[in-house]
């Protein structure tokens, strides 16, 4: 715990330092990441699709603010859907016009979260964001959530049938986005995704609310319990359960909590052992009060060797 | 001499002024209701770019379905009770929108409280300062 503790503390500190030069590598890192990722799934475009175009792009991204990164990736999907077929594109920007202009202009913090969450998809812990919305930020969040699974399926689908939707031409342009609604909308696994993070974040997030010792941690290994039962046991009724869909649920649910316990205790460092209860009123309530100090650690032992001494006048 | 704690607390104001308050310092000329009220107005235009384009997602996604509901309540009823949905929509959108900045405010007022209490500490520094120099001079 203490480790952890000082690594938070070293990494504050030397983003503290360096703020500048951090939160540039971060954006072009995150930018980075979302480009290679959408390239490996819709790579359309060869121009859009050259190395060189995503570093740059990536640049971009790196000097641009936070919240418009989501908006150069979106831009960079929509440009990519567009160069296989204008009606594709035009239905994937309009999707993700009313994403915007539904949630993220008014929240457009949750941006890097939601174009994160199609990279924590493709590496089986979807979980991991629902949960730390869920104990970091209000519950309107859980938006960002849905979001960003929405966001994830439609370049899934597009990816899986890239082939069916690269052969039609001419007046199929409309079959393919009725293919493509149906395939993502009325996709039992899309739905079974969506309705399982939600059940997680919402279990998640009334939980850690209740005044128990350790409700954070409880409300994590509940989650994770709710997310691999759901999964698992959707998938059994379906049929559709294989050995990769047991381990990748097994493996990413359990992953996702520990990752999300780890984070969460590198943020929040709460000692329970030393919390206090208070209890007093004024003229209109009466307060109970659960006060948690926050994780202490020891400081390294620092020697000062004077080598001048201070010269008395 | 240098007064350490002027310097730390005119840091902490130079800080807010250069980070968060380029936004929020706009937000002291509202009153809460204003602000909201403002933003409720702004957002009309956005709700009905929304509606329009909501609607243009359920032409192109599938096209029979308004139409079999033209051909089943006849031209007028479903002009009308698509009228009704589209207005009910903007008004959701802007009410939303007022609810959203309204917390928004309410964050962000929270910060402006303590930048005014800095204010309020440099201010009486400097008269402390200013009452120290004017008896050292008598």
């Amino acid at each position: 715990m203490n480790k952890l503790i000082n690594l938070r503390n070293k990494i504050e500190g030397f983003y503290l330092k360096h703020s500048k030069i951090v939160g540039y590598l971060v954006r072009l890192l995150i930018s980075f990441a979302c480009l290679i990722l959408v390239r490996q799934s819709i790579n359309f475009s060869p121009f859009l699709s050259n190395i060189w175009t995503i570093l740059a792009l990536s640049l971009i991204g790196g000097f641009i603010p936070i919240k418009f990164l989501m908006i150069l990736i979106l831009a960079y999907i929509t440009a990519q859907v567009y160069a296989l077929s204008i009606a594709l594109g035009l239905v994937i920007a309009i999707i993700l016009m009313i994403m915007y202009l539904l949630f993220f202009r008014f929240a457009p913090h949750y941006g890097p979260a939601f174009v994160l969450m199609p990279i924590l998809f493709f590496a089986r812990i979807p979980a991991l964001m629902a949960m730390l919305l869920a104990i970091i930020a209000p519950a309107l969040s859980v938006v960002t959530v849905l979001f960003g699974t929405i966001l994830f399926y439609l370049i899934h689908f597009l990816h899986i049938n890239a082939a069916t939707f690269a052969t039609a031409t001419g007046t199929l342009e409309f079959t393919k986005v009725e293919l493509l609604i149906e395939g993502v909308f009325g996709n039992r696994e899309f739905l079974l995704a969506l309705g399982t993070l939600f059940a997680v974040f919402m279990i998640v997030h009334f939980l850690k609310r209740i005044s128990y010792k350790y409700s954070i941690e409880i409300a994590i290994a509940i989650g994770t319990g709710v997310y691999i039962i759901l999964m698992l046991g959707s998938s059994l009724i379906f049929g559709t359960l294989t050995v990769t869909r047991l381990l990748n649920y097994w493996i990413g649910g359990l992953v996702s909590g520990a990752l999300a316990l780890v984070i969460n205790n590198i943020w929040h460092p709460l000692d329970y052992s030393r919390t206090e209860y208070v209890e007093f009123e004024d003229d209109e309530y009466n307060y109970y009060v659960r006060a948690v100090p926050k994780a202490t650690f020891e400081r390294e032992k620092v020697q000062v060797k004077r080598i001048n001494k201070r010269k008395t006048l | 001499m240098l007064n350490s704690k002027k310097v730390e607390v005119m840091s902490k104001v130079a800080l807010y002024e250069h980070g968060e308050g380029k936004e929020t310092l706009k937000l002291n000329k509202y009153y809460k209701k204003d602000y909201a009220s403002a933003k409720l107005l702004s957002s009309l235009p956005l709700g009905i770019v929304t509606g329009i384009l909501i609607t243009a997602l359920i032409f192109i996604v599938d096209t029979e379905w308004p139409m079999q509901l033209y051909k089943s309540m006849g031209g007028v009823m479903a002009v009308l009770l698509y009228g009704i949905c589209f207005v009910a929509f903007v008004v959701a959108y802007c009410f939303f929108s007022a609810f959203m900045y309204n917390r928004k405010y309410e964050t962000y007022r929270g910060n402006l409280r303590i930048y005014g209490l800095n204010l309020r500490r440099l201010e009486k520094i400097y008269d402390e300062e200013e009452q120290a120099l004017n008896s050292k001079n008598e």
